[in-house]
């Protein structure tokens, strides 16, 4: 366990030392680290899953992704809240005199909250649009790199988050299987309401 | 404007775009702020970023919670609100543009009746069969 947080600071340090090389990438860094960026662009995504579709087989399976990423979300980021509850571990900037590109965060540095989230968003339209979810995980990715780049958060915390995400999703396919036929009665009253 | 207002704003904005893109891909004529899907693509694109430019032109807005950014679930609340506003605004702006569409079409489905009617057309419809459903099963007998 020593060994691997060793190396993962050492990953750190390598990644967060690249600070100041490039006035551009860390002005782009500056935007994509952003607690709004990613997120909101994902979720406009997700808006635009439920209402783009050009037959009646992708509308079904646009709009039962967009459940699956919902109900994920909010299973990942519970996962998350309880994991913070029994294990704290501080942030690089606690441990290491370092250039940050980022406020300082006080909550716990694993796992790291906001890649759970959009990892989560990520893989409930991935189940849905193979194309549109890996554009969504390359996003995922790039913030996650971006946070470490940026001194919030270790490489294993943003691993960390993004298996929560994955979790989180693949719990939200086994309740939603559930407790059919609860969703397709949601959807059917989103019908009745010319919503979905 | 606070953060959140400016928030608020830039998803509101990004929702009313994303809805003409998601409405002119689907051919979902009734819900297009014009009948041209070509113009309102364009729309769309110009709204998303537009709302996105505007929002982070002087940065990323990176501020903790404690010192004038949005908390994780205010931004969630703020996201949900924003997109029920989209969504009404453009329902009730694209059935003032849209008025002139098709009355006689199937709306049972729900959305894919707007490629031939508005939104406020096809939820009216829906409402008034079921309260015509609902006339007829709690209609009382006389016995004479």
């Amino acid at each position: 366990m020593e060994a691997i947080s060793q190396v993962d600071s050492q990953v750190f340090l390598w990644i967060n030392g690249w600070i100041g090389t490039s006035a551009t990438f860390d002005r782009v860094i500056h935007w994509v680290v952003s607690d709004y960026l990613v997120p909101v662009v994902c979720s406009l995504t997700l808006l635009g899953l439920w209402f783009a579709w050009r037959n009646g087989e992708m509308r079904e399976r646009h709009q039962r992704g967009v459940m699956l990423a919902g109900v994920g979300v909010g299973l990942a980021s519970a996962m998350v809240k309880a994991s913070n509850l029994v294990f704290f571990r501080h942030r690089p900037f606690d441990s290491y005199e370092i250039e940050m590109l980022f406020y300082p965060p006080t909550d716990s540095s694993f796992p790291a909250n906001p890649v759970a989230v959009v990892v989560a968003m990520a893989t409930g339209v991935w189940m849905a649009n193979r194309r549109i979810g890996a554009a969504m995980y390359a996003a995922a990715f790039v913030y996650g790199f971006s946070r470490v780049y940026a001194g919030v958060f270790y490489p294993l915390d943003v691993l960390g988050g993004a298996l929560f995400g994955a979790a989180g999703v693949g719990l939200a396919y086994l309740l939603l299987r559930r407790i059919e036929p609860l969703p397709t009665l949601a959807l059917r009253v989103a019908r009745f309401l010319c919503v979905a | 404007m606070n953060l959140g207002q400016e928030y608020l704003l830039l998803v509101f904005v990004g929702c009313c775009g994303v809805l003409q893109l998601a409405a002119a891909f689907g051919g979902l004529k009734g819900m297009l702020i014009a009948g041209d899907r070509r113009f309102s693509t364009a729309v769309g694109l110009l709204l998303v970023g537009g709302a996105l430019t505007w929002f982070f032109w002087e940065g990323g807005r990176n501020l903790p919670d404690t010192g004038g950014g949005i908390a994780g679930a205010a931004q969630f609340y703020l996201f949900m609100l924003g997109i029920f506003l989209a969504l009404l605004f453009t329902f009730l702006f694209t059935s003032l543009t849209n008025v002139g569409r098709k009355t006689s079409v199937d709306t049972s489905d729900g959305l894919p009746a707007l490629k031939e009617t508005t939104y406020m057309h096809a939820l009216t419809r829906n409402l008034s069969m079921v309260w015509k459903l609902y006339h007829r099963l709690t209609r009382k007998f006389s016995s004479g």
